[in-house]
């Protein structure tokens, strides 16, 4: 696979309880890509897709997601640390998984330290709700909660597509952003964020270019 | 023998992908068919058709079970029986394979013995088994006495025999009930702890990581491969969450090893950085015994625990540790690196999963290396199993769940998803085949060790390492610039702890968050800032298991979070109170709890919680009884502290962090009140009540 040409590699990860759908949100990021990587010997955890700033500035995105592990205490330092922001991931017709934002948002963020990481407060399966299914978390408290926190929120639907862009790229942004400003560097033997001019080293095999989705899949 | 992919075949209800397979023979020895001269002996190699099932009705899917098709790849029966559970139910299996009598009775049969042999718990339906019944009424009319009907009564046979035992150990809970489940007094009166017959860190670590192996070892052979599966673990199918009860197990024993680990490294504020360090220092020798025994499990619980926030911030105490041994612990998580799709671990596993021994080390691992090589010249013979970190199949699993869907178009099971479902499960089962080769003994004294270690929940975790050593000042930006000075550590004496809390907030223990004092506002009139703060969110009521997010919300004036019977439990919002006044302070207690049953092999567990200096004996109660995993109504028991030669009962209303005696251990006992003995009985145990309520 050619290597596309980027400015800026971020690496983000995905957090929350299990079954908030972070993989269902990440298989719409990566357009289906995903399926055809979901052969565990090649690579399921680790994705890349590549998207574009608002001055045009190339980012690959690498996320990770450790779904299906969330009820192991097994998320190591490295995991966090390496990573320069999250996804805060919640199911809206379901209260406790919003309930545990504030853990999981507080262990990123000492294990990110003393970087201090850029969070993204995103509900899944507003599908559910459109459809006649039960709320369970108003838009109005997490909102009030995202921006108590400082952070960008977004209800999306990983079914019909809908803002699953925008949670991406709102992360993306503030992270650029805060390169920009000054607030982040590039550091050796911290992977959060890398220049695009070094090769990524070992086995990038997985990257994938995707484009956005654009229809509704399964 | 290569694979050409021809193409897809559809028939009525299915879809195949045909594949041309090139099959070689070999040439027939002289020797053993010596006077077959015109066999085909020219002919070196044919083509045969292979189909794979792609997708199916679940008709078809069935049907290919017990068809004579000789075309179908062998492995199809496998791969239905491992993975049918995601879109049939055992019984609509069996009706629609036995109402396929007219197919081929031999494959039938065959089937129906593979079924049976592989997975008799499909078969399990207390108290009458009817597709047990089903099957053997089936036997009867077309197969009577056969070795299938046979088997099938043999098996309803043992069903019956094991329903008996379950109902007698129902009447006799604790007959059958393995003992760490039950916190038991010696005798039932002056209750005495049995000294832990190992004191950490001064433990043979080759041993301990034996017996850890060994417990690993048991729930993985007991794993239920099936009960990974994406659909069953991930719970996205919620009323099927009980199916994975395999999995769960693993998982509580991996989270058990690594609390252990946490808790026996902060437990005593009070040692110094070297001696802490030394515990630490154990743990990795253990970690590094569990490489060569190939306990990636147990191996990762420790890695994890030691990268635990609580453990890993502890600067002081990781300068005190030897290099080396830095180093190796270093080598050892490189193993769990989530780099490449842990490139590492599935390597590792790739190699060694069946192998005799351990034997693989990176380039860079020279700690590694002399393990290796002082392993190589110690032991001629050795053989070990392995056992998995299960977290990476799962995810793995959930992966593919999410990626592939259900159905293809037609309404038709996609059946190559289940396929691939087979591959990671075949994996699983084949290093449940492997583990056979440990030959680890039993130690009871070890389980005794275990089960005494006193576990701490995460925001006891990091209230301890935060009096070990204090949080530095906050870096970032959002929490101001003020500095928090750490207070002055006090000491208690008489060998127990009493501790600063720098921040300690209400006591229930049952509350997973903590204070995020790194973070915390820099001004205590900012209330916007104030609420943000997560240290409200632990204020919410200690009947849950999880605070309610809606404190966060209310405006900091109106807290009203205090709903429940503690209204006087003040909230600690570190910032609004003079820094060098040390008010919060909390003892960490032990508790167990008297059944009403006396078991006397002399063990007692006891739970650790946390008591601050505004709790009340109810309250005190409560958190026991959370931590303890008892429902019921609190004003049903008494607590009492545990003195050399007596109880002290404490009154229903005392404070009781100025009403315990601390010049001894803070030993507790929980009683039911006499009167209500019988309805307390350990049946009643039960798991923290699940957090439901809405706040809307």
């Amino acid at each position: 696979m050619v290597e596309p040409i980027f400015d800026y590699q971020f690496r983000l990860i995905l957090i929350g309880d299990s079954t908030v759908g972070k993989s269902s949100l990440l298989k719409y990021f990566t357009d289906g890509k995903f399926a055809e990587l979901s052969d565990p010997t090649v690579g399921v955890d680790f994705f890349a897709r590549l998207i574009e700033v608002k001055d045009g500035t190339r980012i690959k995105l690498q996320l990770w997601d450790t779904a299906g592990q969330e009820r192991f205490r097994s998320i190591t330092k490295s995991y966090y640390r390496n990573s320069v922001g999250a996804l805060l991931v919640y199911d809206i017709t379901n209260r406790s998984s919003f309930e545990h934002i504030p853990l999981w948002m507080m262990e990123a963020r000492r294990h990110i330290e003393p970087h201090r990481p850029v969070f993204a407060l995103v509900g899944c399966k507003l599908d559910l709700v459109s459809s006649g299914g039960r709320r369970e978390v108003t838009r109005e408290e997490a909102r009030a909660f995202a921006e108590q926190n400082g952070m960008h929120h977004v209800e999306t639907s990983a079914k019909t597509g809908a803002n699953v862009e925008e949670a991406f790229h709102a992360v993306t942004q503030e992270v650029y952003s805060r390169i920009q400003t000054g607030e982040y560097k590039i550091e050796d033997g911290w992977d959060g964020i890398k220049t695009g001019f070094q090769r990524p080293g070992g086995l990038d095999f997985n990257l994938v270019e995707a484009e956005p989705a654009k229809s509704t899949c399964c | 023998p290569t694979w050409r992919l021809w193409g897809e075949e559809r028939v009525d209800g299915a879809i195949y992908t045909v594949y041309l397979k090139k099959v070689r023979y070999h040439r027939p020895t002289k020797s053993v068919s010596s006077d077959s001269d015109d066999e085909i002996s020219h002919l070196e190699w044919e083509t045969v058709r292979v189909r794979f099932v792609k997708a199916g009705t679940l008709e078809k899917l069935v049907e290919s079970l017990a068809t004579d098709d000789g075309e179908l790849e062998s492995t199809y029966i496998n791969v239905f029986l491992t993975t049918y559970r995601t879109f049939a139910t055992a019984k609509q299996v069996l009706t629609l394979l036995l109402d396929r009598v007219m197919l081929c009775w031999r494959t039938l049969v065959l089937a129906l013995h593979v079924w049976l042999d592989s997975y008799p718990e499909d078969f399990r339906a207390p108290p009458t088994h009817p597709t047990l019944h089903q099957l053997l009424y089936f036997c009867r009319q077309h197969l009577p006495e056969s070795e299938l009907e046979v088997k099938v009564r043999h098996r309803l046979d043992r069903f019956s025999k094991g329903d008996q035992m379950l109902d007698s150990s129902m009447m006799y809970p604790n007959s059958s009930l393995p003992s760490f489940n039950h916190p038991a007094l010696v005798n039932g009166h002056s209750p005495t702890t049995v000294p832990p017959p190992y004191l950490f860190p001064n433990v043979p670590e080759c041993h301990f990581a034996e017996q850890l192996t060994r417990m690993d070892m048991e729930l993985f052979k007991k794993l239920v491969p099936h009960q990974c599966l994406g659909a069953i673990w991930s719970r996205r199918d919620k009323n099927r969450s009980h199916e994975a009860a395999t999995v769960l197990a693993t998982v509580n024993q991996f989270n058990a090893v690594s609390l252990r680990v946490i808790s026996t490294v902060l437990m005593d504020p009070d040692i110094r950085p070297s001696e802490r360090a030394q515990v630490i220092t154990t743990w990795i020798d253990i970690a590094q015994e569990l490489r060569v025994l190939k306990n990636f499990s147990s191996l990762k619980a420790i890695i994890s625990a030691l990268q635990s926030n609580s453990v890993y911030r502890l600067q002081r105490t990781w300068q005190a540790v030897a290099r080396e041994k830095v180093e190796l612990f270093e080598e050892l998580a490189r193993i769990f690196s989530e780099d490449n799709n842990q490139w590492a671990q599935r390597e590792l596993l790739m190699r060694e999963g069946t192998a005799k021994f351990a034997d693989t080390v990176g380039e860079n691992d020279r700690q590694l290396q002399k393990v290796f090589q002082r392993q190589l010249n110690n032991t001629g013979n050795i053989s070990h199993g392995t056992i998995p970190y299960l977290g990476t199949f799962l995810t793995d699993l959930t992966m593919i769940d999410t990626a592939i869907p259900d159905m293809v178009a037609d309404g038709l099971i996609n059946f190559d998803k289940r396929r691939k479902e087979f591959e990671v499960l075949a994996q699983i089962k084949l290093l449940q085949g492997a583990a056979n080769a440990y030959n680890l003994p039993d130690d009871p004294a070890f389980d005794r060790w275990f089960d005494s270690i006193l576990v701490l929940d995460d925001r006891e975790a990091y209230e301890l390492s935060c009096q070990i050593e204090a949080p530095a000042p906050s870096q970032g930006g959002g929490s101001g610039g003020t500095t928090r000075e750490l207070r002055h550590k006090k000491r208690a004496g008489l060998g127990h702890r009493k501790n600063d809390s720098i921040a300690s907030t209400s006591s229930s223990s049952s509350s997973q968050f903590y204070c995020d004092l790194d973070s915390l506002p820099s001004s205590p009139h900012n209330s916007l800032d104030r609420k943000t703060s997560p240290s409200q969110m632990s204020s919410s009521s200690s009947s849950s298991s999880l605070p309610s997010l809606d404190v966060s919300m209310s405006s900091s004036n109106t807290n009203t979070s205090a709903a429940n019977s503690t209204a006087s439990r003040t909230l600690a919002v570190p910032g609004q109170s003079p820094v060098s006044k040390p008010q919060h302070d909390f003892y960490i207690i032990r508790v167990t709890f008297e059944t009403s049953s006396v078991e006397t092999d002399g063990i007692v567990l006891y739970k650790s919680i946390m008591l601050s200096n505004n709790e009340r004996t109810p309250q005190v109660i409560r958190n026991a009884m959370l931590k303890l995993g008892l429902e019921g109504n609190p004003d049903s028991y008494t607590l009492a502290q545990v003195l050399p030669d007596k109880e002290m009962v404490l009154p229903p209303n005392a404070n009781v962090y100025y009403g315990v005696n601390t010049a001894f251990n803070l030993n507790f006992i929980l009683r039911p009140k006499r009167s209500n003995a019988l309805d307390t009985a350990p049946l009643n145990r039960t798991k923290p009540p699940k957090k439901s309520p809405l706040a809307t």
